[in-house]
């Protein structure tokens, strides 16, 4: 599965890059300042970016992503309603470098990126809870009664963060595209788990929790930028 | 320059890509508690003249909160497997200050006194221990004496000549109820139907007042009642302090009587040592005694009348009165405590460390003598348990090692129904003490539950049945306790719903007893197909 999906981002960064160098370059001796909108896997937001040398671009800017699934699941052959919610809102900054201006094609095209973000929201919860009515001998206790076990993670709120992307570095169009994958590196996760009414027992697991969060230190990023050029 | 940044860039992307995240849940083993009720009450049923239980004991709910009545497993019908009966309130249900939880619970069987045993819960009285007997109608015991006769009937179902009835002495009931029905006399039944036959059976049941083993056997189980309507015509709870109880049945054609067509008399012996409420002297000639009569089929109590001590026919202390109806009667001091305020015990044992110990505790008036109440309460350090059904006035208090009967504790109690916490220090037995930790870990389908908490009884490896007491309640899967002891052996024996679970000659091999129970796990060496079958019906819907 993880292999599919590597195959289908590479395919799709291939063909995005492939369609944006149907753009070219014009003057590249003056500084350029875009207004981009960015949508992705940190979520939704925008950015502005300045073009301070021919090579290098500084992008400042905010991405929110809220997260919200409830479904219906079978957990322990009992019917379980899990409801996950997470918020990953950050304000960013951000050095793009293109290291082969000098190439044609898509190297060209090529930049690496590194910066940060502060996160004044990055956090996620989810809460299951049975979905029915437990029947313990002749007392039928509705699923109110039962209670919910609910695990709560808080990530860092500074998150350095590096990757790399595909622009034209001196787009002729007023609007363009860009596309970059990366990661923030958000660090261990505190993390807690707690039960109420009949699942309150449950503080035996929260270790065990917090060492499978712990392997949640990384907010991977693929997003397309459109840019719009402001002068 | 170009092929190192692609393949950097790759191998980034792959790494992003390929990030192992472990699953949330991985390794955890969600416990679900078990435990569902959390209001409990054990009535312990013992013969009163220590022989085997009845086979086929009845057991009904009745009252106000009956509705909200099950057993520990949930369930709604009743059984009392080992004459245990285990009651759990609907977890929907609370009680509070103003409004604790009340029911009877009546115990019926063939050739036995039916039993109606009120029961309060109060907030916070998580668990409570009560006993009963069940006296046979047909045998003595050491604290009843029982007498019944035939007497012919004439037409129109008429006593044809006075009927006298007369308790027998025995060694240890001294004292004697008489009955006298005048000739000419109708019986009525509960629907006030005149009963017609050839005969009529009576039968009367005098109990040693000065007996402490007929405490158990009084009417409720307890001296205290929750229903009583006094002198005033008001209802409300009371204490009862019996210089005599009798308790008189008479049937005619199979039917049980309950009214007379005249009053019928009759004369009940007192115990002599009894001290009237408020006096340090036993009662005498002259002085006035309450006379109380006893319906078992709602639990009420209702004053009849006051009566003076005299002197019989053989020189003993009695009180005579007339009734036209028939019941349990009481006679002696009845004490109004509907003003009362619940009492707690508090109890300090720093060397118990966590783990607990089964209590006798007996409370005596102040002369230190006359048992008016013993309940078996678990204590441990620090542990508050609410206590019910003391009386309005000073008292005195023993704590004892339910199975050694070795003194833990004594005091004075001022008040014994002043909503206070009644401090208690166990002493510390000479001889170490061993904390036995006996655990039980339960795995449903693979998943760890906690079992919800259910009481465990004991007795040495081989002893009669009857030599089962109460060890503690499991809580949690966990019973920690200085009752046991490293090297001996012993039964346990406990009850789920109607089902009974023994293990016998178990040797404490030492301090921690912890066994993990499973489908795949130990199921017991003596039947583990047996356990195993309880076990997945337990785990069913788990």
């Amino acid at each position: 599965m993880k292999r599919h999906f590597t195959s289908l981002v590479l395919g799709f960064i291939l063909a995005a890059v492939t369609g944006a160098s149907a753009q070219t370059s014009v003057d590249s001796t003056r500084t350029r300042a875009y207004l981009a909108a960015h949508v992705g896997t940190s979520g939704a937001g925008l950015d502005f970016k300045v073009a301070v040398k021919p090579s290098f671009t500084i992008r400042a800017g905010a991405s929110i992503l809220p997260f919200d699934y409830n479904t219906l699941m079978t957990v322990r052959a009992q019917p379980a309603k899990i409801d996950i919610q997470a918020d990953f809102n950050n304000a960013h900054l951000i050095f793009d470098w293109h290291p082969f201006l000098k190439e044609k094609g898509l190297s060209k095209k090529a930049f690496v990126s590194v910066g940060a973000g502060y996160f004044w929201k990055a956090e996620g919860s989810g809460t299951a809870s049975y979905d029915g009515t437990y029947q313990y001998g002749d007392i039928s206790i509705p699923s109110s009664e039962l209670g919910e076990l609910t695990g709560r993670v808080e990530w860092n709120k500074v998150a350095p963060y590096a990757g790399i992307g595909f622009q034209n570095p001196f787009p002729m169009r007023k609007v363009n595209v860009s596309f970059s994958v990366g990661a923030f590196y958000m660090g261990k996760a505190d993390a807690t788990l707690t039960g109420t009414k009949l699942l309150v027992n449950n503080q035996a697991n929260q270790r065990q929790f917090e060492e499978n969060m712990s392997f949640y230190r990384i907010l991977p990023v693929a997003q397309v930028s459109l840019n719009f050029n402001l002068f | 320059m170009k092929k190192i940044f692609t393949l950097l860039s790759l191998s980034f992307l792959m790494g992003i890509l390929n990030y192992g995240c472990r699953n949330p849940a991985y390794q955890l083993n969600v416990l679900f508690d078990g435990d569902v009720i959390k209001y409990k009450t054990t009535i312990m049923l013992v013969e009163a003249d220590g022989a085997a239980l009845p086979n086929n004991m009845k057991i009904a709910v009745t009252g106000q909160d009956a509705a909200n009545v099950y057993d520990f497993a949930g369930l709604k019908a009743i059984t009392a497997p080992n004459g245990v009966i285990t009651l759990g309130i609907d977890p929907k249900v609370e009680p509070t200050t103003t409004r604790p939880l009340q029911f009877n619970v009546q115990v019926t069987a063939d050739n036995y006194e039916p039993r109606n045993i009120p029961v309060t819960i109060l907030p916070n009285q998580f668990s409570q221990i009560l006993r009963a007997a069940l006296l046979k109608v047909i045998s003595n015991t050491p604290a009843s004496a029982v007498k019944t006769i035939e007497a012919p009937l004439g037409a129109g179902g008429a006593t044809t000549a006075p009927v006298s009835l007369v308790t027998p002495a025995t060694a240890t009931v001294t004292e004697v109820t008489s009955i006298t029905i005048p000739a000419g006399t109708t019986f009525r039944n509960a629907a006030g139907e005149l009963l017609v036959g050839g005969s009529l059976t009576a039968r009367a049941i005098n109990f040693d007042a000065g007996n402490p083993a007929a405490l158990e056997m009084f009417p409720g189980a307890d001296l205290s009642s929750p229903n009583v309507k006094g002198p005033d015509g008001q209802t409300g709870s009371a204490f009862f302090l019996p210089a005599g109880f009798t308790d008189i049945d008479m049937f005619v054609a199979g039917q049980e009587v309950k009214n007379f067509s005249q009053p019928i008399n009759v004369g009940v012996q007192i115990n002599p040592d009894f001290q009237p409420v408020g006096s340090n002297q036993d009662v005498k000639v002259g002085d006035q005694l309450a006379v109380y009569s006893y319906q078992n089929s709602t639990g009420q109590w209702q004053f009849e009348k006051n009566a003076n001590v005299i002197r019989d026919a053989s020189n003993k202390l009695a009180v005579n009165f007339t009734t036209d109806h028939l019941t349990v009667f009481f006679v002696g001091n009845v004490v109004s405590t509907r003003t009362c305020a619940p009492q707690s015990l508090r109890f300090t044992a720093p060397w118990l460390g966590s783990a607990t110990i089964t209590t006798l505790v007996q409370i005596f008036r102040t002369d230190g003598e006359t048992l008016i109440d013993e309940e078996i309460v678990i204590a441990s350090d620090g542990r508050v348990v609410p206590i019910t059904g003391l009386p309005p006035f000073a008292v005195k208090y023993k704590i004892l090692n339910a199975s050694t009967g070795l003194l833990l504790a004594s005091g004075d109690i001022d008040n014994a129904c002043s909503n206070g916490n009644i401090a208690i220090t166990l002493g510390q037995p000479g001889q170490p003490v061993q904390q036995v930790t006996l655990t039980l870990m339960v795995k449903c389908n693979g998943n760890f539950i906690i079992p919800p908490n259910f009481d465990l009884f004991y007795k040495p490896a081989g002893a009669a049945a009857s030599q089962y007491k109460y060890l503690g309640e499991v809580s949690r899967g966990q019973l920690k306790t200085v009752m046991l002891a490293v090297g001996s052996s012993y039964d346990f024996r406990a009850n789920w719903g109607n089902q009974t679970k023994t293990v016998n000659n178990k040797t404490i091999t030492n301090l921690d007893m912890s066994t993990t129970v499973g489908e795949y796990d130990f199921l017991g060496d003596k039947s583990p197909e047996y356990n195993k079958a309880l076990l997945l019906e337990a785990c069913k819907g788990r």
